[in-house]
């Protein structure tokens, strides 16, 4: 029985785990670092081109959040599929108890 | 072996090994884990079964619909639920095992290794720490009770792909013949389990520590078996130590960098490809982007380089790179040391962010200020390019500038130059910049250190020559460029054989740069031979084409050569049968290895009357060892009588500051592999003879400009006339020669001090020449002079009279044998050119001589 549930330990702490780390969380970081979003972030509050005017950080303001705007919107969409097969990944274990439970209700 | 053992304690901890898991599969460990492969198949197979059954029954049905398995009304459908643990349990059966001890285990040996050496109390098993793979080896060797484990061990561990790969390719090692070598010494005590185990498992730990692993894999254990139960055996099969050493840095380099060009491929791709910076916070750079090599943006696109050995230099670049206020360093290397490989990797690290958070982002620009002001022509208009450059470094925000060869620009008028200077120094101070300058130390003691406001600016980082064992490394990080550029497999023992003898070559340049020349050299003759690998008989041929000497192992042809030194030597010298044995003997000490490689291969004192054969024995060794007289690097003493003389040996900078070579440094520095023949010392100034202190004890030189020459491949000669006619008058006294040896030598000690007499390998007494041995060199002489005529077809001969006439004339008790050859040529060779010119010598005639006169020309 232990080594059954061991099979589950493998499923979650393993292959989930990986699936997530690698796939889902490190393409999200990967994608906001593509679209060069992380450092616009980082420096939201400083001019483009060290132009320190006023004109410079307001101008440089409005740039920084459209494109952390745009940049995340991209990395989040094209993360998207690998979120919902994680997302499979976690009830996958659970759907054949899920089921049996709703075919069990059937039959009552 | 049942059960926990202890195999050592060390500080608060205690290390084990559990024999109960590592024989709980009883050698079946490999074949389960097959098992469980197959098993996982029957899974897959049976879950599309579960999957396929229910939709084949619907089809047949005619009521196929996928909405039926959403919600399933009946078991039929159910069953492709049950298909979904199948999957799971096939996927988990066969799943990676290596990747999943990894995970499972979280092997972190490196980190448990810090608690243990701060004193944690643990209890650390080793097998926890082994992978998959190896755990497979080792169950099964201890499963096997015929053969000894060791023996079962590299058996099983060689059938590995990559380790024989490495036996192969690498130590240039046959499989077969290693495991029937291993066979061979079966019966060793040590290759049991219980003699073996202790060390193989306690070192399985530590050789882990060392590669910086955190598991005990296939490669742990190989070097483990090489290092503490295989050395033998290697030394059997012509494996060095070193080059097993070689063989296990060969792996952690490559480790290392496979590591760090994962890094590199992952984050190469988020840097800028433009000139400003990600979040846009610095500003373009146009005058830097003409001028300028982006040696970050290269690094970025693929110029992925790292430098061997110099982590410390480039960790103190980082941190003064680091600094808040302006920072400044030089980079002090000689030509070929390595400053720019070493500048391309301070860019990879950049890429691969191994540098402080501060410094991401930055781009490393490397400008040749001698390459813009040669474009430009104007210092003037140079001047301005520079305070642009500069100016763009500040406001960039993002640049460190690289000024390579920085030393050189100095080297202009002296008014620009100031001006050039206050530039530079007004750039480091006030504005800010970060710099890194680099320079050969020649150029830098001459036109920087004189400069003490610009010098002190910088701190001085300095590239030194590397040791042997960190340019073999280098050599080694080079082999997969070479062996991918000529196609040829490398073996660890030619790399180490171009470590050992680059240095000895070409002494203006220096290791690596000259190494890896060399090495591609080496590639490049054993491919145009047709050869598949570089091993060390093909390094020792190319080196000793280049030198004309023998190089490396004795080889039965050189062998030969050596036995038959002193005949060769006998032929060529009359008389001195002591003296050219000695020096014979001492030549075949060097060869055979038996002697002190940081000393001249020898090293002799010559002494005895004048004319009596000292120079030519010199010569005679010179052609026989060197392969031609001309390797001969002759210095008459008696011009070296004055302190100031000293300079015209070591060389000296004059009064425009430009050096002067030495005539003995500069000959041994283009002409490494030649005798020194230095003669009667005894009229040289006692400064001058106490230099060669350095040269007989160290086999070193250094020269007016503080270079180390190297005089390891010289033979020394230095001649004396001292006790010449006490030699003279015991030898006419009948007394032996060893005893007349015995009386001189006291007398020598009188004239040299006794440190400077034992630092030779041997004093050689030369004898006064008996009028016999004058006639043989008389018969010599014309011997010698009959050969050259036979080229034109003209014979000469001779009589006793003629032997003995000339033998009267050319010897003196004062001078020997010296005007022999000036009586030989003045009562000989002038006769025959006369003859020759009047034609009355000619092809087809012969010359006889009768005493001094040619008593006819016959047909």
């Amino acid at each position: 029985m232990s080594n059954l549930l061991f099979v589950f330990y493998w499923w979650y702490v393993i292959l989930v785990k990986e699936f997530w780390r690698s796939y889902v969380l490190g393409r999200l970081v990967y994608n906001l670092n593509l679209t060069n979003t992380l450092p616009m972030a980082k420096h939201i509050s400083d001019p483009l081109f060290q132009d320190d005017s006023g004109i410079g950080k307001s101008f440089g303001f409005i740039i920084r959040f459209i494109w952390i705007g745009i940049g995340s919107s991209i990395s989040v969409i094209v993360t998207v599929p690998f979120f919902i097969f994680g997302i499979f990944l976690l009830v996958l274990p659970l759907l054949p108890l899920i089921q049996l439970v709703t075919y069990l209700n059937t039959l009552l | 072996m049942n059960g926990k053992v202890l195999l050592a304690k060390y500080k608060n901890s205690r290390i084990f090994v559990d024999f109960g898991s590592l024989t709980f599969f009883k050698g079946d460990k490999h074949a389960l884990y097959k098992l469980e492969q197959n098993t996982g198949t029957l899974l897959e197979i049976f879950t599309a079964l579960l999957f396929g059954i229910p939709i084949v029954i619907q089809i047949l049905n005619g009521e196929l619909n996928l909405l039926n398995f959403l919600i399933p009304d009946n078991l039929l459908n159910y069953l492709p639920y049950i298909g979904i643990y199948t999957f799971i349990f096939a996927r988990f059966l066969k799943r990676d095992r290596n990747k999943f001890d990894e995970a499972v285990k979280n092997y972190n040996l490196l980190a448990v290794n810090k608690k243990i050496e701060a004193g944690a109390d643990m209890e650390l098993t080793v097998n926890h720490y082994i992978d998959f793979e190896t755990l497979t080896i080792l169950d099964k060797a201890l499963a096997d009770k015929e053969r000894a484990f060791i023996v079962t061990l590299c058996k099983l561990l060689t059938e590995d792909t990559e380790i024989e790969h490495f036996l192969a390719n690498r130590l240039g090692i046959n499989r077969d013949k290693f495991i029937e070598v291993v066979n061979h010494n079966s019966h060793n005590a040590n290759f049991t389990l219980n003699n073996a185990y202790r060390t193989l498992f306690l070192y399985l730990f530590d050789e882990a520590l060392k590669l910086e692993s955190n598991t005990i894999n296939k490669f742990v254990l190989f070097f483990v078996l090489n290092k503490y139960f295989l050395k033998n055996i290697y030394f059997d099969l012509g494996v060095a130590e070193l080059e097993l050493e070689g063989l296990r840095i060969w792996f952690k380099n490559e480790t290392k960098q496979r590591e760090y060009y994962i890094k590199w491929e992952r984050l190469s791709k988020f840097k800028p490809k433009g000139d400003v910076n990600r979040a846009y916070t610095s500003r373009p750079t146009p005058v830097l982007d003409e001028y300028a090599e982006d040696l970050t943006s290269q690094a970025a696109l693929g110029l992925f380089m790292l430098s061997v050995g110099k982590d410390q230099e480039l960790n103190r670049v980082v941190e003064i790179m680091e600094r808040d206020k302006a920072s400044a360093c030089m980079i002090l290397g000689d030509p070929g040391v390595g400053k720019t490989r070493f500048l391309r990797h301070l860019a990879t690290r950049m890429v691969v962010e191994d540098i402080p958070g501060r410094l991401y982002d930055h781009r490393l620009l490397s400008i040749d200020l001698n390459k813009i002001l040669t474009k430009i022509g104007t210092v003037d208009s140079f001047k301005q390019v520079l305070q642009r450059i500069f100016e763009e470094v500040r406001y960039s925000g993002n640049v460190i500038l690289v000024l390579e060869e920085f030393s050189q620009i100095l080297n202009i008028r002296e008014e620009s130059k100031l001006e050039v200077v206050n530039l530079i120094v007004n750039a480091i101070n006030n504005l800010n910049l970060r710099l890194i300058a680099t320079s050969n130390n020649s150029s830098y003691s001459k036109y920087v250190k004189p400069l003490k406001s610009l010098s002190a600016l910088f701190d001085v980082v300095e590239l030194k020559e590397p040791s042997s064992n960190v340019a073999l490394q280098i050599l080694i990080d080079e082999v997969p460029r070479i062996e991918k550029k000529y196609k040829v497999s490398v073996r660890i023992n030619s790399l180490k054989r171009i470590v050992e003898f680059a240095p000895k070559f070409d002494q203006d340049r220096v290791m690596p740069d000259k190494g890896i020349d060399l090495f591609e050299e080496a590639c490049l003759a054993a491919k145009n031979r047709g050869l598949t690998f570089l091993d060390v008989s093909t390094v020792d041929e190319i080196l000793s084409e280049k030198v004309g000497v023998k190089v490396g192992n004795l080889s039965e042809g050189e062998s030969h050569t050596l036995m038959a030194m002193s005949e060769r030597m006998h032929d060529r010298v009359i008389g001195q049968n002591e003296a050219v044995d000695a020096v014979a003997s001492a030549i075949k000490r060097s060869r055979s290895g038996l002697t002190n490689t940081k000393k001249p291969i020898a090293s002799f004192l010559f002494y005895g009357p004048t004319g009596v054969g000292k120079t030519e024995v010199a010569k005679t060794l010179a052609d026989v060892y060197y392969g031609s007289e001309n390797l001969l690097i002759r210095l008459d003493m008696s011009e070296y009588q004055e302190d100031q003389n000293l300079n015209r040996i070591i060389g000296y900078t004059d009064d425009k500051g430009n050096f002067i070579g030495g005539y003995l440094t500069e000959s041994v520095r283009s002409r490494p592999f030649s005798l020194v023949l230095l003669d009667e010392i005894e009229k040289a100034n006692k400064k001058v003879l106490d230099l060669f202190l350095q040269v007989l004890d160290e086999g070193t030189l250094t020269d007016g400009l503080g270079r180390k020459v190297d005089f390891t491949n010289t033979i020394i000669i230095m001649t004396s006339n001292v006790g010449s006619d006490l030699i003279a008058k015991e030898i006419y006294e009948g007394k032996k020669y060893h005893d007349v040896e015995k009386d001189v030598t006291n007398k020598l000690r009188e004239s040299y001090r006794i440190e400077f007499l034992n630092r030779f390998d041997k004093l050689i007494m030369f004898r006064p020449l008996s009028k016999i041995e004058i006639e043989q060199i008389v018969m010599l002489m014309l011997k010698k002079i009959d050969d050259n005529l036979m080229q034109k077809g003209i014979g000469i001969s001779w009589n006793e009279a003629t032997l003995v006439e000339l033998a009267n004339l050319g010897y003196s008790e004062m001078f020997g044998a010296r005007e022999l050859k000036r009586i030989v040529q003045e009562n000989i060779e002038n006769k025959l050119a006369d003859l020759i010119i009047q034609g009355k010598l000619r092809s087809g005639t012969e010359a006889v001589f009768n005493g001094l006169t040619v008593q006819q020309v016959v047909n």
